[in-house]
């Protein structure tokens, strides 16, 4: 009895205690670094997962090909069912695209009388998700367009109907798109017929509850979603779904974007709108141009650039 | 006798390394862009418990560090924070393993739920305390019931699969010391 405590306390010998110590002090260390200066960390991550994940995809495009050979296969089976369905649901889309084009030419006319100019024309980056967050806690996919193509920050992501996300954290050839489910996912919406806005809260769930409704009364299921613009966030006017009365009785949403299978995702090339900060700006210039000496006209190419440099910021 | 006892240590290190490095993979791969309502046993934790309590020689601390740090930095966990708890808890297992293996293994079973409920709980006491988002409550409570359910599991086929037992009573190390 007594060699074997001996001998244990021989085993865990005090250095390798105070190692061990060490070690764990140095990741607690990291975790606090994270909390206060997150963007830097989460930088490194992006780094790091950059490195791992594509040196992965050699062996992720055949399994997963594989899987959704499996789960197509398993929706062959179903295949004379969906057809009815479908051409149910065709008739229907014809009546409802006889109405649209109505509707279109009608708009186009109204506009043209008016002279409206809407937002500026988006353009997009199409990506192949390249894996899953991995966890069941987290709500995001990993895009294989990154830093090259030009992605940023922040940008609005979409499969071809509806929002799905938008991209937090950008690596050289990869990026994440942090899911409308996912819980730390706050968006700011507009609900269409009654023009409210409200916030789209992620909470884990496929059908994400809408907070901070000015009116809940005005709201029914079935009222389209879509992105309010608010906050220069996002580009206003992305579809993201449909008001749904959830089993807890609140307003939830149902996405437009098929959240059951995200494999191609366009991310929006999302323009900074001209946006007005300060209050006397519309008014008058907050600090009036300096009165300059008329150029000589060998200079005026440079002194152009040069008076245009203050309106931009 | 000496080269092979360590040869078995390393080729143990290797195949804990490349088992959690699978497990990795396959949790990341695109299969499932939906929510759900529960959440499937942590593997990669398993494994490391086990083999923490049956050969603690398998799992050094750094490897199970590194292991740690990736899977946070992968699944995008908080770094650092469920690391330093494994790594706490497989330390205190590391040190009670030679009073874990002469125990039948329900006790050894309830040893493992006790320290996995303490770091669930403490991972996440200290989120609400530093104010990190948290996924829903019973995602957490899920995953933490079927990881205690699927341990049994775990130690039977690293026993069967990987020959990762406990060793039994008076078996000796390549310096003759008992393990």
């Amino acid at each position: 009895m007594a060699r074997d405590r001996a001998r244990s306390e021989d085993y865990v010998s005090p250095v390798r205690r105070l190692l061990i110590g060490v070690l764990v002090l140095l990741l607690l260390g990291l975790f606090l670094l994270w909390r206060i200066d997150s963007p830097r960390v989460e930088r490194v991550r992006a780094e790091i997962i950059d490195r791992v994940v594509p040196s992965f995809e050699w062996a992720m495009a055949p399994v997963t090909g594989v899987a959704n050979l499996v789960s197509d296969f398993q929706s062959y089976q179903r295949l004379a069912e969906q057809n009815r369905d479908l051409r149910r649901e065709l008739q229907d889309m014809k009546a409802w695209r006889e109405a649209a084009l109505q509707l279109e030419q009608e708009n186009a006319v109204l506009r043209d009388l008016n002279n409206v100019r809407l937002d500026p024309e988006l353009t997009w980056v199409t990506g192949v998700v390249l894996a899953d967050s991995g966890s069941p806690f987290r709500q995001s996919v990993l895009l294989n367009v990154g830093a090259h193509d030009g992605i940023l920050d922040g940008w609005p992501v979409m499969d071809g109907i509806g929002l799905a996300g938008r991209i937090s954290g950008v690596g050289q050839d990869s990026s994440r798109v942090l899911l409308l489910t996912d819980t730390s996912s706050r968006i700011p919406v507009t609900i269409q017929p009654s023009g409210q806005r409200a916030v789209l809260a992620g909470d884990n769930t496929i059908t994400p509850p809408l907070d901070f409704i000015e009116d809940p009364d005005s709201t029914r299921p079935g009222d389209r979603v879509v992105t309010s613009g608010d906050g220069g966030l996002f580009p206003a006017d992305i579809l993201v779904g449909q008001v749904v009365r959830g089993t807890d009785r609140r307003l939830r949403l149902r996405l437009a974007a098929d959240f059951e299978r995200l494999e191609f995702l366009r991310v929006l090339r999302s323009q900074k709108a001209e946006r007005i900060d300060a209050n006397g700006a519309l008014i008058a210039p907050v600090d009036p141009p300096e009165p300059q000496a008329q150029p000589a006209p060998a200079e005026i190419a440079g002194d152009r650039t040069g008076a245009e440099a203050p309106g931009d910021g | 006798m000496a080269e092979g006892s360590r040869r078995r240590i390393w080729l143990g290190r290797g195949l804990y390394a490349l088992l959690c490095a699978a497990i990795l993979f396959l949790q990341l791969l695109p299969m499932e862009t939906m929510p759900r309502r529960w959440g499937s046993p942590d593997f990669v934790l398993l494994i490391t418990l086990a083999w923490a309590a049956r050969r603690p020689d398998h799992v050094p601390a750094v490897l199970i560090a590194a292991v740690f740090l990736l899977s946070d930095m992968l699944l995008h966990r908080p770094p650092g924070l469920w690391t330093a708890l494994v790594l706490i808890l497989t330390e205190v297992l590391r040190a009670r393993a030679r009073s874990l293996r002469v125990v039948p293994f329900p006790l050894e079973w309830a040893g493992v739920t006790a320290g996995i409920v303490t770091i669930t709980l403490a991972y996440r006491l200290v989120l609400s305390l530093t104010g990190v988002p948290q996924a829903p409550f019973g995602l957490t409570v899920t995953q933490m019931m079927l990881t205690i359910m699927a341990y049994p599991l775990v130690a039977l086929l690293s026993h069967l699969l990987f020959g990762v037992s406990r060793p039994a009573q008076g078996e000796v190390d390549s310096f003759g010391n008992r393990l």
